[in-house]
């Protein structure tokens, strides 16, 4: 199976092999651009996967998810059989699918909890109505959140800690206004 | 907490609505992308990666100089202008022209980066300047050489076709978030607020509520349709919000109109030296119109969310 071919970030022409891996740029043959192209012995394995064997007896083991074909591996996360289909090598386990889609390993996506929080404590105040719901759940959401995995990257909690320095701040605020709002009520306005 | 196993391999790309990062972990490379509120990741297996191809863009030399001399022009109004506010006004825009100039020509010659593997064909966005590529490319070769070897110099040629992208698999189905449901809630909740000025102007405080909350409704209307794309696949729903705006533009043009009159009022007690203050009410003067606009508001409100209740059920059945 031919190998997709290396081309040029700008114009996408295929850079010719002779421009491969050499220590000065040189100029691609499309656009005339200098070009530096690293290139591995990964271009030459082109490994496509195995379709499934069909049952040939009773006897024989079936896949779990597809019952007509020959079981060719157990997941080694569930045990369950699988076809050559089914299986799904993962930094050199045997998984099905089902426990593939579990697995926190390949997480693709993570909601990012502390600028969320950050978020609420401080742009509600632009509007200043809004923060008085909106510093509470800031608050509340950094106690809830505190010790759920943020970033896979190495992240720290500054962002959860000012938030709920000025989520404080702002339920402070609130809570004083109420108090001096109470207290002009029940004295009366100054004369 | 565990210890990531990631080190950083570029600075941070920024872009208007978040960054994206490289970093290096033991056998793959990740891609990071964030929006501030989320983070996508993509990972490069060190095996699996075929080639890094770094394509220097062409100088900006004319655009740099260009910039550069109209910022320098658009400073020297400092000499035309008699107002103190706009002088600053000219400086410091100025001055930030200037500096986005010489920090784009400090930075050095830009790049483009792409990374090959046997299905994908990843711009690295981070990977944008010859300096960083230069880093990029002497830190991950060697890594990637440990386990893949090297390709042999002398090599047969062999076929090479051009990219063809894997099919996309299938996108698995999931609910879409709430935010449609808001809306319409705020619709209905913004109406009563409108009903009770109309029929109560003594309880002119809900003013200062209801500016704050129409905004909002502008704010979640836009948020709502820009972040329809791939997420709602929602149909009536949409339509029903899209009717209501013609509800909302009428209230947003009434609060342009008493707030344009408030503030003539102000000039005018201010040129007549008349301190009494004057209280911003919007919606206190009921007519047919408005009337017109707060039912539109509710009805659209309802068939929403009765809608948002329907097409959830029937698209996302539990």
């Amino acid at each position: 199976m031919p190998a997709n071919a290396i081309a040029c970030a700008v114009c996408s022409i295929p850079v010719p092999a002779e421009n491969w891996n050499r220590e000065e740029s040189s100029r691609c043959p499309g656009c005339g651009l200098e070009i530096r192209a690293l290139v591995f012995p990964a271009i030459l394995h082109n490994r496509s996967g195995e379709s499934a064997a069909a049952l040939q007896g009773e006897s024989e083991a079936s896949c779990f998810y597809h019952p007509q074909s020959r079981a060719a591996q157990i997941c080694q996360d569930c045990g369950r059989f699988l076809c050559n289909l089914c299986d799904l090598e993962v930094g050199g386990r045997h998984i099905c699918p089902r426990c593939f889609d579990k697995t926190d390993d390949l997480e693709t996506s993570r909601p990012m909890y502390d600028t969320m929080a950050l978020a609420l404590a401080t742009l509600p105040v632009l509007l200043f109505w809004p923060a008085f719901v909106a510093a509470p759940w800031a608050l509340t959401m950094v106690i809830r959140r505190w010790n759920t995995p943020l970033s896979l990257v190495p992240r720290t909690k500054f962002r959860f800690i000012l938030a709920a320095l000025f989520a404080l701040a702002e339920i402070g605020f609130g809570i004083f206004i109420i108090y001096m709002i109470t207290q002009v009520s029940l004295k009366g306005p100054r004369r | 907490m565990a210890r990531s196993i990631y080190t950083k391999l570029t600075g941070r790309h920024r872009s208007l609505f978040g960054f994206s990062q490289l970093w290096l972990a033991p056998d793959h490379v990740m891609l990071l992308q964030s929006s501030r509120f989320t983070e996508q990741y993509k990972r490069f297996a060190l095996s699996d990666i075929q080639s890094i191809v770094v394509t220097e863009l062409p100088p900006r030399a004319v655009a740099q100089a260009v910039i550069i001399l109209a910022a320098l022009a658009w400073m020297g109004l400092w000499f035309t202008v008699d107002s103190r506010f706009a002088k600053w006004v000219i400086e410091i825009s100025g001055t930030l022209a200037l500096l986005i100039a010489i920090v784009d020509i400090a930075r050095g010659q830009r790049c483009r980066c792409v990374l090959h593997t046997r299905v994908s064909r990843e711009p690295l966005e981070p990977v944008s300047r010859m300096r960083i590529a230069r880093r990029f490319l002497a830190e991950i070769r060697p890594r990637i050489e440990a386990l893949q070897g090297v390709l042999p110099p002398t090599l047969e040629p062999f076929p090479l076709e051009p990219f063809a992208p894997e099919a996309p698999p299938p996108e698995t189905p999931s609910s879409p978030g709430y935010l449609p449901e808001i809306v319409f809630g705020l619709f209905l909740a913004n109406a009563l607020m409108i009903w009770a000025l109309m029929r109560f102007p003594q309880a002119a405080d809900l003013s200062g509520v209801l500016l704050t909350t129409m905004f909002a409704e502008l704010l979640l209307i836009a948020t709502a349709f820009l972040r329809r794309k791939g997420r709602d696949g929602r149909v009536i729903v949409y339509a029903v919000m899209a009717l209501g705006i013609l509800g909302i533009a009428y209230g947003f043009y009434e609060v342009a109109r008493e707030l344009v009159g408030w503030y003539m009022t102000v000039l005018e007690k201010a040129r007549n030296n008349d301190h009494s203050i004057t209280p911003v009410t919007i919606f206190t003067n009921p007519n047919r119109a408005q009337a017109i606009a707060v039912a539109w508001r509710a009805i659209a409100g309802v068939i929403g969310l009765g809608a948002a209740f329907y097409e959830r059920r029937s698209k996302w059945p539990r």
